[in-house]
C-alpha cells in the first residue's frame, strides 16, 4: 500500500473532499423579511434553478477523481492502466475541467434575490483544487508541457 | 527530321505508388495509444472508402453526431424553461455548455468529412475520438442532470436539449465502435 500522496494527488484528494461536504451545506441562502432565512443545498431540489441535477455532475466529477487517487494510494486495490481508452491523468484532465467549468458557470450565472452559500464557495474551491491538482499531475506525467 | 522514337525498347516512368490521395486523413480507429505509436505510420495515407476529393460519406456514428450538435444549437435558442432560452438569465452559462459541446463535436465531425480538412491529430495530448467520447459523455451526463432538475415550465428546447446531449453520448460511443479505438467494447 502506498501512502505517500504526491502534491497533486493531495489536491486532487482534498478537493474531492471539499466538493462532497460543500454539496450538504447551504449553495444558495436567501433573506426573506417575513420568512427568515432559508439555504438550499446542492442536493435540494427547492428552487427552480436547476442546481440539483446539474452540480451534482460536478460533485461526481470531484467524488471520482478523489476516489480513484484514495484507492490507489490507500488500498491494494490493482487498478487498470486505462479506462474507456484513457490513462488516469487524462481523466482526471477532463473530469477536473468539466467540474472547474460548470462551477465557474454557477458562479456566472444570474442568480438574484439569492446569494452564494458556504457550501458553494467549498465546491468552488473543491473544483479549482481538482483542476489544479489534475495540471499538475498532466505536466508531471510529460505529456502535457507542449500541449498546454 | 528526328527519327522516330524506338517504341520496343521499354522505358521506365518514375511514379509515387501508391500515388499521393490529396486531403487525404488517416483512418481513424487504432486499436490503442500503444498500437498507434508502433503501427501508426502504416495506416498513414490510407483513407476511407468513397473518399472523392477530401469528401466522404458520413458513417452512422457521425451522422447521429452531426445532427444531435446541429439540434443541440438550434435548440439553445428555442424556449428552454419559464420562456427563456438557455442564453438568457438564470441559467446562462450554465445551460449553453451541453450545444457548446455539440457544436464542437459537430464542426469537428463536419470540417474533417465534408470539408476534407485535416484537423490536428491530438489536442492536449488526446486524439479526437477521446475528445469525443468525454464531451459526448459529459453532454449525456448534463442531459440526465437536467432531467432532474426542477426548472419550472420546461420546454420545447429543454426537451430537444436532453435528446440531442443523450443522442451526442449515443453517437461518441459507436463513433469509438466504427473507428475501432478500442475505448468500448
Amino acid at each position: 500500500v502506498r501512502t505517500k500522496l504526491s502534491p497533486a494527488n493531495l489536491l486532487i484528494l482534498g478537493g474531492g473532499v471539499l466538493m462532497f461536504v460543500g454539496s450538504f451545506l447551504a449553495f444558495y441562502t436567501f433573506d426573506d423579511p417575513v420568512l427568515g432565512e432559508f439555504e438550499v443545498s446542492a442536493w435540494d431540489r427547492a428552487l427552480p434553478l436547476g442546481v440539483f441535477g446539474i452540480a451534482t455532475v460536478a460533485v461526481l466529477c470531484g467524488v471520482l477523481m478523489a476516489v480513484q487517487v484514495g484507492l490507489k494510494a490507500f488500498s491494494d486495490i490493482d487498478m487498470p492502466s486505462r479506462l474507456l481508452g484513457f490513462t488516469w491523468d487524462q481523466l482526471h484532465l477532463a473530469l477536473g475541467t468539466q467540474a472547474a467549468l460548470l462551477m465557474v458557470a454557477f458562479l456566472l450565472r444570474d442568480k438574484r434575490p439569492l446569494s452564494f452559500g458556504i457550501g458553494f464557495w467549498a465546491m468552488f474551491v473543491g473544483a479549482m483544487a481538482l483542476l489544479v491538482g489534475a495540471i499538475m499531475r498532466h505536466l508531471a506525467a510529460g505529456r502535457g508541457p507542449r500541449a498546454i | 527530321m528526328d527519327p522516330v522514337p524506338e517504341t520496343s525498347t521499354p522505358t521506365c516512368i518514375p511514379r509515387t505508388i501508391p500515388a499521393p490521395i490529396p486531403n487525404a486523413r488517416p483512418k481513424g480507429g487504432l486499436k490503442s495509444p500503444q498500437t498507434e505509436r508502433v503501427h501508426g505510420t502504416l495506416f498513414i495515407g490510407t483513407i476511407r472508402g468513397g473518399a472523392v476529393d477530401g469528401n466522404k460519406s458520413p458513417t452512422p456514428a457521425e451522422l447521429t453526431i452531426l445532427i444531435a450538435g446541429g439540434a443541440a444549437v438550434i435548440a439553445s435558442f428555442l424556449d428552454f424553461a419559464g420562456g427563456m432560452s438557455t442564453w438568457g438569465s438564470y441559467v446562462f452559462p450554465i445551460a449553453p455548455l451541453l450545444p457548446l459541446y455539440g457544436a464542437v463535436m459537430a464542426i469537428e465531425i463536419g470540417l474533417s468529412t465534408f470539408a476534407g480538412r485535416r484537423m490536428p491529430r491530438r489536442v492536449l495530448g488526446f486524439t479526437w475520438e477521446q475528445i469525443h467520447l468525454l464531451l459526448g459523455l459529459f453532454a449525456g451526463a448534463m442531459a440526465i442532470g437536467w432531467l432532474f432538475t426542477d426548472l419550472s415550465r420546461k420546454s420545447i428546447g429543454f426537451w430537444l436539449e436532453v435528446a440531442a446531449g443523450i443522442a451526442l453520448a449515443v453517437g461518441a460511443v459507436r463513433l469509438q465502435r466504427e473507428r475501432h479505438t478500442g475505448a468500448i467494447g
